[in-house]
């Protein structure tokens, strides 16, 4: 049996300029719901992304410096788990935090330190794999150079992250991006709180529910025109570095 | 004291055999040229002996220590052909090895700013290394491991994309790292003249294997003005007529076949006559090689033709005559 469904273009349309507008509307007149969701999406990413980027830059260090028995396999299941669905680190994470979880006892969940710990998981992997690809594929130049230049292995690792920074903060950029426009993990561990742990995707999903499609949206142009705020903030940075 | 002990190494690149060498001596303090065309495998050999790649088969023993030694390559300094420059000022490329060493900021800047100067390139200390040219990179290069004074340095091809003036610095610079008796020196090159302008000891590398020298009759001689040419004592009493342009200390060489035997002496143009005793006749590659005694041994290359028609033979004495611009001077 066929059904004959009848797009309207128009409506569409309509609810795109609509959205478009109340976004810009929500963003210059400074609301002060939009401005506290987005302070929350904004430094709960940071917090996690930074994190994470250390913890993705000392597992380089590791597995770039060390010839250990089990490093490809290392590196497989690096690259695996950039996979992971939000949903899963969100159900993993909560049977962690819950109270009968064995870290239930911090009271975590429902907390942005929740959120923070769910993000880490998602991004970590992400940064690594990246920034593992970039440095396996830089210029053996670097290496032997620092080498012959005297470095110790930990000085040559330093030196090519050095050199390659900016792939290694495009690298960043991307978990960024992937942690910042995630909804699984913020709704399961942060519980969507008003005021409190609420974000931009966890506000999206949460008006959509209600019916308030033009504000949903509005929204998620909030949260793209913020990504290319930093984006656009990245590229300056990379003019001036060279 | 030897340094390096090379024995039986062979570099494999995707199966594809690029080094073979069954055994290698190099002595502390010497300096030594590996010459050959491109792809011999001069930079491999290089690199394997700044400990920077591994052979895939024998095994290079340095000094006292075996291999592989902690900080080993504190020892080594390398100028690469096409070397990295640091994405940093010129200053901070130069100064890398040293802030590696933890040397502190002050005496570095004590220590690179002579070499900088005598280089050219204090007024490029604040360039970003990546946007110098060819020949500026490489004399960053030079700079960078001038600084560090280890006692054995690597060089290879340090004079490629230098301008005409700074490759006589450069090789001025690599002069003081002769005279230097703690320094080992090992550099490659595909110019044969700079070759024997340094050393007449000289590793002629083909194919990935260490061949014999591919010049005869060569000499490291004090060349002096003579009445228009120039003339050197080989050794007492025997004196050879050569062309250069300036009196100088240079190796010189003579192509066994452009050396006349004869068994009176011919009144020619040729300036360098001399009698002489063939010492021994040995066939090579088509031609007959006559070693003939003028006060020290020298090749000649003789057509068999040649050979049959003069009856030579061993404890003869017959007249070597080449001219003056048959001699090679490397200066």
């Amino acid at each position: 049996m066929a059904y004959l469904v009848q797009i309207d273009y128009t409506k569409i349309m309509s609810y795109f300029f609509d959205s478009l507008g109340k976004a810009f509307f929500l963003i210059f007149t400074l609301d002060g719901n939009i401005l506290q969701i987005s302070w929350t999406s904004l430094w709960i990413t940071g917090t996690s992304v930074l994190i994470a980027a250390i913890f993705s830059m000392s597992l380089v260090f590791i597995i770039s410096i060390n010839q250990f028995k089990g490093r490809q396999i290392l590196i497989t299941i690096i690259n695996t788990l950039t996979a992971l669905p939000t949903v899963v680190i969100g159900l993993v994470v909560y049977s962690m935090l819950c109270r009968k979880g064995f870290l239930g006892g911090f009271n975590f969940l429902y907390t942005p330190y929740a959120m923070i710990i769910g993000q880490i998981i998602l991004a970590t992997p992400i940064i690594t794999a990246l920034v593992l690809s970039v440095m396996e594929n830089a210029d053996k130049k670097i290496y032997i150079t620092a080498i012959a230049l005297g470095a110790t292995k930990f000085q040559s690792i330093s030196t090519l992250a050095k050199e390659l920074h900016i792939m290694i903060l495009s690298a960043v950029i991307v978990g960024f991006g992937r942690v910042f426009s995630e909804v699984g993990i913020s709704m399961m561990l942060g519980g969507n709180i008003k005021n409190y742990t609420r974000n931009i995707t966890t506000a999206i999903a949460f008006e959509t529910t209600k019916g308030e499609f033009i504000l949903g949206l509005a929204l998620g142009l909030i949260l793209i025109i913020i990504a290319l705020g930093i984006n656009l903030l990245f590229q300056v940075f990379v003019k001036k570095s060279q | 004291m030897n340094l390096y002990e090379i024995k039986n190494i062979k570099k494999y690149y995707c199966d594809t055999l690029v080094l073979d060498i069954p055994s290698l001596t190099i002595e502390q303090g010497k300096f030594y040229i590996i010459y050959g065309p491109n792809g011999a495998g001069k930079t491999t050999l290089l690199n394997l002996l700044g400990f920077l790649d591994k052979p895939s088969e024998g095994e290079i023993n340095f000094g006292n220590y075996g291999f592989p030694v902690d900080n080993l390559n504190r020892k080594i300094t390398s100028v690469m052909q096409t070397p990295y420059i640091f994405k940093t000022t010129v200053f901070n490329n130069i100064s890398q090895g040293l802030i590696f060493r933890s040397v502190d900021k002050k005496k570095i800047v004590q220590i690179i700013k002579p070499v900088m100067e005598r280089l050219g390139l204090w007024e490029l200390r604040n360039k970003n290394g990546s946007v110098l040219s060819a020949g500026e990179k490489k004399k960053v290069a030079i700079a960078r491991s001038m600084v560090l004074d280890t006692d054995i340095i690597l060089l290879d091809e340090p004079t490629a994309n230098l301008d005409k003036g700074y490759i006589n610095i450069a090789e001025d610079i690599i002069y003081s790292m002769i005279n230097d008796i703690n320094k080992t020196v090992i550099m490659t090159t595909h110019d044969l003249n700079q070759a024997y302008k340094f050393t007449s000891d000289i590793m002629y590398l083909v194919n990935g294997r260490i061949e014999p020298n591919p010049l005869w009759n060569v000499f490291f001689v004090n060349l002096t003005d003579c009445g228009g040419v120039k003339a050197a004592e080989l050794t007492n009493g025997v004196k050879i007529y050569a062309v250069a342009e300036k009196p100088c200390r240079a190796t010189v060489s003579i192509d066994p076949s452009d050396i006349i035997i004869s068994r009176q002496n011919i009144y020619s143009s040729a300036l360098n006559s001399f009698k002489s005793r063939i010492v021994s006749i040995a066939e090579l590659k088509g031609l007959i090689d006559l070693v003939v005694d003028i006060g020290i041994p020298l090749h000649v290359f003789i057509t068999k033709k040649s050979f049959f028609d003069m009856r030579l033979n061993i404890d003869e004495e017959v007249f070597v005559i080449f001219k003056a611009s048959a001699v090679k001077v490397y200066q």
